[in-house]
């Protein structure tokens, strides 16, 4: 008799028990690509002397990966202005520096194309100064523009 | 006396049949997307169970403060901002601190759940993303 009680209240509370768990979960998935992107982009200034121009006035942007080692962040080499007084074009190829300060912090001088490896995931500020960008015949009166092209490059 | 011990917990194993608030059934998981622009992820596709009930039950969705799964580094700045429509009646609530919802009619319901906002620090890293949002029912 006892038996039969302990049993059967068993099962009523298990039964109980049961009635009481009831859950679900629901669940979202989804995937995030890798991306590289530039914001906060801003001019530099130039000044110049009699054969050469040169930033006094740095140009920016911010650079934001979110995977790390997939992309080289490159710097074009700048042969000629993209805008100047007819009669002057750049002799060579301009001098930068590029400074990196952030996820991947790094800098370079050079006048040839410049490449960083963005090893780690984050936000980048990049500073780009020109040293110098020689001028043939000489530097003539007027307006001067040179851009410098960053390129986000898949590894 | 055994026979009438054995009645009075069949009633009470019915009882307890009869108190259980919610089954579950047709789940159907949620899209996440990533908008790496202003640092969040959410969903483009809700998630969905129909919820059945046959007694007047409290339908309990949790808060979420944590991704299931998600790329090593990022972590969410704080807890998940949902929405969701419940028989066709959007869920009142906070959306950061889950919903409590009284389900007065027995019946069969549909709920859609949306993840609105899930702020991440300090950038969406790429990779799979996953959320789990618990919900269970008790009986009123």
């Amino acid at each position: 008799m006892n038996k039969l009680l302990t049993i059967l209240t068993v099962i009523a509370s298990l039964s109980l028990a049961s009635a009481t768990l009831k859950a679900e979960t629901l669940t979202f998935t989804g995937t995030a690509p890798a991306s590289c992107t530039f914001s906060g982009t801003s001019p530099g200034t130039l000044s110049n002397t009699s054969s050469a121009v040169f930033s006094t006035g740095q140009a920016g942007t911010t650079v934001t990966n979110n995977s790390a080692a997939a992309y080289t962040l490159d710097v074009a080499a700048v042969s000629s202005f993209s805008s100047a007084p007819s009669g002057a074009t750049m002799s060579g190829a301009a001098s930068i520096t590029t400074t990196l300060v952030g996820a991947n912090a790094a800098t370079d001088t050079s006048a040839a194309a410049q490449q960083f490896s963005l090893t780690t995931a984050g936000v980048d500020t990049v500073a780009i100064d020109i040293n110098s960008a020689t001028v043939t015949p000489t530097v003539l009166a007027g307006a001067y523009a040179i851009e410098v092209v960053l390129t986000c490059s898949s590894v | 006396m055994a026979y009438k011990l054995l009645v009075i917990v069949v009633l009470l194993i019915a009882s307890a049949a009869q108190t259980s608030a919610c089954t579950f059934s047709s789940n159907n998981n949620g899209l996440l997307k990533a908008n790496p622009a202003f640092g969040f992820v959410y969903s483009n596709n809700p998630a969905s169970v129909i919820i059945t009930t046959v007694v007047s039950s409290t339908l309990i969705v949790d808060p979420v403060s944590s991704f299931a799964d998600a790329p090593s580094g990022v972590a969410l700045t704080q807890p998940i901002l949902f929405s969701g429509v419940l028989g066709g009646f959007p869920l009142e609530g906070s959306p950061s601190a889950g919903y409590t919802v009284v389900i007065e009619e027995p019946g069969n319901y549909i709920l859609n759940l949306s993840v609105d906002r899930a702020w991440i620090s300090p950038t969406i890293i790429a990779g799979n993303y996953t959320v789990q949002s618990n919900i269970h029912c008790n009986p009123n």
